[in-house]
């Protein structure tokens, strides 16, 4: 299990900032609605790893969902 | 009569496939999918902005129709923004398949081709069934079905331009050259006739978006689209007749009134 931190960090969320105050990305999640998939640094990151992903000052998260596409 | 229409094992009955972007509204998306008759409908991934409703309407939409689903990495300039992409629509949608785009030019949203090679011999990898979405060159085909792209896609023109085939050699030749790939004209049509220009050349498919979607019906377009597509695969499986710089009488000449053999 991932080593929890209360500390603040301020990390890219889709593209704008934000201070978080867990470094547990599973913590972060539950504000979004299901189906979505994450990215960190530009990697996938695969729900199954949710659990055991720390979030650092600086990282960049994208966190996307369905949309039109042609 | 009509071959079966084949991606990487999944049969369609339906050589048409549409995308579900820029329609009025949700509603006539759903209707002008539902009318085409396809069966399978070309979607996206973006950022999730949590104050927005609109995207799980437009899922639960898209899940009623209970299409197949075909992602696509619209937007990527780089293999590693297209395999990210490809991994995160892979677990959302539950398919190995994707419609592989990577620009190389953000004015005729061209295909790079060279970064394309390289991202779908990653994805065939890594077990995704790639569907590329390329130009017409003969040799960036050939190397994308030598890699094991079963389906291609080449464009007729840009992405929603709605000019048609712009070099219908470039497509004979792809058609005549690989005649084992399924090939799908993708982007660039504009209207019915275009449609079955392709599929009378003996196209497996075709996909489009922008000339349903943008048209003052859509769903009067959808059903001209897919009559089309119909007619058009059914004109290639019959053969044309040959071409002739002559005229050649259809009435027989043999018994012609007011002939005489001789002059009076």
């Amino acid at each position: 299990m991932a080593e929890h931190m209360k500390t603040e960090l301020n990390i890219w969320l889709n593209g704008k900032t934000e201070t978080l105050n867990s470094n547990q990305l599973s913590h972060l999640l539950p504000r979004f609605k299901a189906p979505f998939a994450v990215a960190l640094n530009g990697c996938f990151i695969a729900a199954n790893q949710y659990p055991n992903t720390v979030l650092k000052a600086g990282d960049q998260l994208d966190i996307v969902s369905p949309i039109a596409g042609g | 009569m009509q071959s079966e229409f084949n991606i990487y094992g999944q049969t369609l009955s339906s050589r048409l496939i549409l995308g579900s972007a820029l329609y009025p509204n949700p509603a006539l998306m759903q209707q002008a999918l539902q009318q085409s008759g396809c069966e399978a409908v070309t979607l996206s991934l973006r950022r999730q902005a949590p104050e927005q409703q609109g995207g799980e309407q437009f899922w639960q939409l898209i899940r009623d129709l209970k299409l197949k689903l075909l992602p696509n990495t619209a937007g990527c300039h780089s293999v590693q923004q297209a395999l990210t992409l490809a991994q995160m629509s892979r677990e959302i949608f539950q398919t190995n398949w994707i419609k592989l785009e990577l620009i190389g030019d953000d004015y005729n949203l061209q295909p790079d081709p060279i970064l394309l090679l390289q991202a779908a011999e990653q994805l065939l990898a890594d077990g995704f069934e790639v569907l590329p979405y390329c130009t017409d060159d003969l040799v960036l085909c050939k190397r994308l079905y030598e890699l094991g792209c079963k389906v291609l896609m080449p464009w007729a023109a840009p992405i929603g331009s709605g000019l048609g085939v712009l070099n219908p050699y470039a497509l004979r030749t792809l058609r005549e050259r690989l005649p084992d790939a399924t090939l799908i004209v993708d982007a660039g049509l504009g209207v019915p006739s275009h449609a079955c220009q392709v599929m009378e050349m003996g196209f497996d498919g075709v996909l489009l978006n922008s000339a349903v979607a943008l048209a003052k019906d859509p769903v009067l377009m959808a059903q001209a689209f897919s009559q089309a597509v119909s007619a058009g695969r059914s004109a290639f499986v019959a053969g044309a007749m040959p071409k002739q710089d002559f005229a050649s009488p259809s009435t027989p000449v043999l018994g012609m009134p007011f002939w005489l053999q001789e002059a009076p």
